[in-house]
């Protein structure tokens, strides 16, 4: 479990041993546009930067997120 | 190489020849995207997806959508081998088919996917979805507001005026339950853009004459989807639901094959 699972989780209100990386609009149906807005800027807050338009749009996965996340060095 | 302004290159291959394809990808939406279907495309070439033009577009919707998306490709001078359109975006991909044809390109392959020519539904459709997302944090007079709006946009056939009414409907979804939400301005106003820019881009295709358009298309239909092309080229129906159809491992056999086959046919063309 990662600092990083417990912000997706509480985000998407899901228990944090349920979070893995292919949850996803297609997946789960919370995951609504404005649940993507909630979580990018969650992430943004936490993790201290901001993702370009680009970015945001090509997050289609919990995966996608924390590569973003690894691609700055912020997670493992 | 250089990608023209209106399209974005999907994965990573450098190649001569592109694919073209036509949608509307909205933030953290559910369907699957033509992003899927690199796989089915990349060993022959690049594929470019549709950027929507800058919001508001001109008047005559469809046809700044189309200058936006046909002049740089022309400018290109890239061989386009096929052109896809999913839903709504095929209006535009069977325009685009026929404009490059009468450029003097090589004629491109047209594949439609769950084709549809948007009504006024469609567009209230896209409001009733994200007013969904926020119904726990609605006042009863945002609420009474919201299905007011729905009401008249699916009362009328115009949907241009259709369009109007719930681009003003979603902005006080902005103003209200999207700023209780939490979402501090720049994604409310990204909110506010993205929704505009659908609307555009359905009111352009929703007043398009698709039924007129004449271009030889394959069409591939989810298990559900309503035929919605006359005198097809070929026509497949999968039994997978919509918003997975360009995810599916059959969706991408059934477009490498017309990919195969075309370029087969061009060489024997050229041979």
């Amino acid at each position: 479990m990662t600092a990083f699972d417990d912000l997706v989780a509480s985000v998407l209100d899901l228990p944090a041993g349920d979070v893995h990386d292919d949850i996803g609009p297609a997946t789960h149906e919370a995951w609504t546009s404005l649940r993507h807005l909630q979580l990018i800027t969650a992430v943004e807050s936490t993790y201290g930067f901001e993702f370009s338009r680009d970015e945001i749009r090509a997050v289609r996965s919990v995966g996608d997120l924390r590569e973003a996340l690894r691609s700055r060095g912020a997670v493992r | 190489m250089t990608v023209p302004n209106g399209w974005k290159r999907a994965g990573a291959p450098d190649r001569d020849d592109v694919v073209l394809a036509v949608d509307f990808e909205a933030i953290g939406r559910p369907e699957a995207s033509f992003r899927d279907l690199i796989p089915a495309v990349e060993a022959a070439a690049e594929l470019w997806t549709a950027v929507p033009p800058p919001v508001p577009v001109p008047a005559e919707p469809f046809a700044a959508h189309m200058q936006h998306w046909t002049a740089g490709v022309l400018e290109s001078g890239r061989n386009v081998v096929a052109v896809l359109g999913f839903c709504a975006g095929s209006v535009f991909a069977t325009s685009l088919a026929t404009h490059l044809r009468g450029s003097g390109s090589e004629e491109p392959l047209l594949v439609l996917f769950d084709p549809e020519r948007p009504t006024t539904t469609t567009l209230a459709d896209q409001l009733a979805n994200a007013g969904a997302t926020v119904q726990p944090l609605l006042t009863p007079n945002e609420a009474a507001s919201l299905d007011s709006s729905l009401a008249a946009a699916r009362a009328t056939s115009d949907v241009a005026a259709a369009a109007t009414r719930l681009i003003g409907a979603y902005d006080e979804l902005v103003q209200g339950p999207f700023l209780r939400a939490g979402l501090n301005q720049r994604y409310r106003d990204e909110l506010a853009r993205s929704f505009r820019s659908l609307m555009d881009y359905l009111t352009a295709a929703g007043s398009a004459d698709f039924a007129a358009a004449r271009h030889a298309a394959d069409v591939v239909y989810s298990e559900h989807w309503p035929e919605a092309v006359n005198e097809p080229a070929t026509m497949v129906r999968l039994p997978i639901e919509h918003g997975s159809l360009l995810r599916s491992d059959r969706c991408r056999e059934v477009l490498s094959d017309l990919l195969e086959r075309r370029a087969a046919a061009s060489t024997g063309a050229a041979a």
